[in-house]
């Protein structure tokens, strides 16, 4: 194999990753058919980081140094593969549970009838909203429900909150 | 990236554009290419070697991996979201949690639905006309590509909201 070849295929390697996390994702979600939120995706993300792991060792026995390749591995590949893994993750959270891409999807559908505005607020029924969120988010394990009070369970999505809410005061100096 | 989050961060305070996920599209590549020349010298003053085609690529993707990542969470940004709003009220309370009709009554505090729509509008992404909403003309690209990828890759329902 040329050296321009393995050069090329060390700079693509997140792209790799991402490549074997999204089809690990639509293998999942069709074969369950449906996408049971966040856990499919934390199972894809770590069938690309694997792959990535993988590609960085053929590498390695091919062409590159140790020192080399763990170096580039640490400060590019993986924090490029998380970026791009941490991309589609919220781009498949727009589908999952977006308002907006709900409203426009309804606005598609009623043509240029277009839609009546009391119409529309009838269809988004406040407390449906609240009980998918609900039942949602416990099957993800995400909360815990036990006699009848919700917890937090996994911490993911508290991290997540917190670093939304955070770059909403400063970039937007929205108050907390 | 940093000189670019420095750019978003003073144009956002002075004022949010209309259009903000193309603006952000464009300026954080911008802001790399401005500061690449910089690269090289840089790089010799810390006696490593230069940059190859390979390198460039590199820092080609890593620019793009960020700008989309933060384009995508400027999204969630932009609307409280209600998850991560029940989430994060939901932590203050702590291991003894809230009963669901104490997390029901914070959820229905704020009309989501209402929230979104101004947004919209404000966005000029929808305009309203005698109590009727329309689409506005505007290309949709993000949420056009999210329900293709749904339905035609993922071949899930229309979940949603």
């Amino acid at each position: 194999m040329s050296r321009s070849f393995l050069e090329l295929a060390h700079a693509v390697a997140p792209l790799l990753g991402l490549t074997v996390l999204c089809l690990v994702h639509a293998a999942f979600c069709r074969w369950r058919r449906s996408s049971e939120g966040l856990n499919g995706l934390v199972w894809a993300g770590w069938a690309g980081a694997l792959a990535l792991a993988a590609w960085e060792f053929f590498l390695w026995t091919r062409w590159a140094t140790l020192p080399g390749i763990v170096a580039s591995a640490l400060l590019v590949d993986v924090p490029v593969y998380a970026l791009l893994a941490y991309g589609y993750a919220n781009f498949f959270n727009l589908g999952e549970s977006s308002v907006r891409v709900r409203i426009y999807r309804e606005l598609v559908q009623a043509g240029e009838r277009g839609l009546d505005r009391l119409d529309l607020l009838g269809r988004y029924d406040e407390e449906a909203m609240f009980r998918a969120r609900l039942v949602r988010l416990v099957a993800a394990g995400d909360l815990q429900e036990t006699d009848g009070r919700y917890r937090l369970g996994q911490m993911r999505l508290f991290w997540i909150a917190r670093m939304i809410f955070g770059l909403q005061r400063i970039v937007l100096g929205r108050p907390q | 990236m940093a000189a670019g989050f420095v750019a978003h961060w003073f144009w956002w305070r002075w004022r949010r554009p209309k259009r903000a996920r193309a603006v952000l599209l464009v300026l954080f590549p911008l802001g790399a290419l401005c500061l690449a020349p910089a690269i090289p010298p840089w790089l010799a003053a810390l006696g490593l070697a230069p940059l190859g085609w390979a390198g460039w690529l590199n820092v080609a993707l890593a620019v793009l991996a960020f700008t989309l990542a933060y384009v995508v969470t400027y999204s969630a940004l932009e609307a409280d979201s209600p998850t991560l709003g029940l989430i994060r009220h939901l932590a203050k309370h702590g291991p003894a949690g809230l009963a669901e009709d104490a997390l029901r009554g914070f959820f229905r505090e704020k009309s989501h639905v209402s929230l979104r729509l101004a947004a919209l509008a404000e966005e000029e992404m929808i305009v309203e006309k005698e109590g009727s909403i329309f689409l506005a003309p505007h290309p949709y690209r993000l949420f056009r590509a999210v329900l293709f990828y749904r339905s035609r890759i993922l071949r899930i329902g229309e979940d949603g909201g």
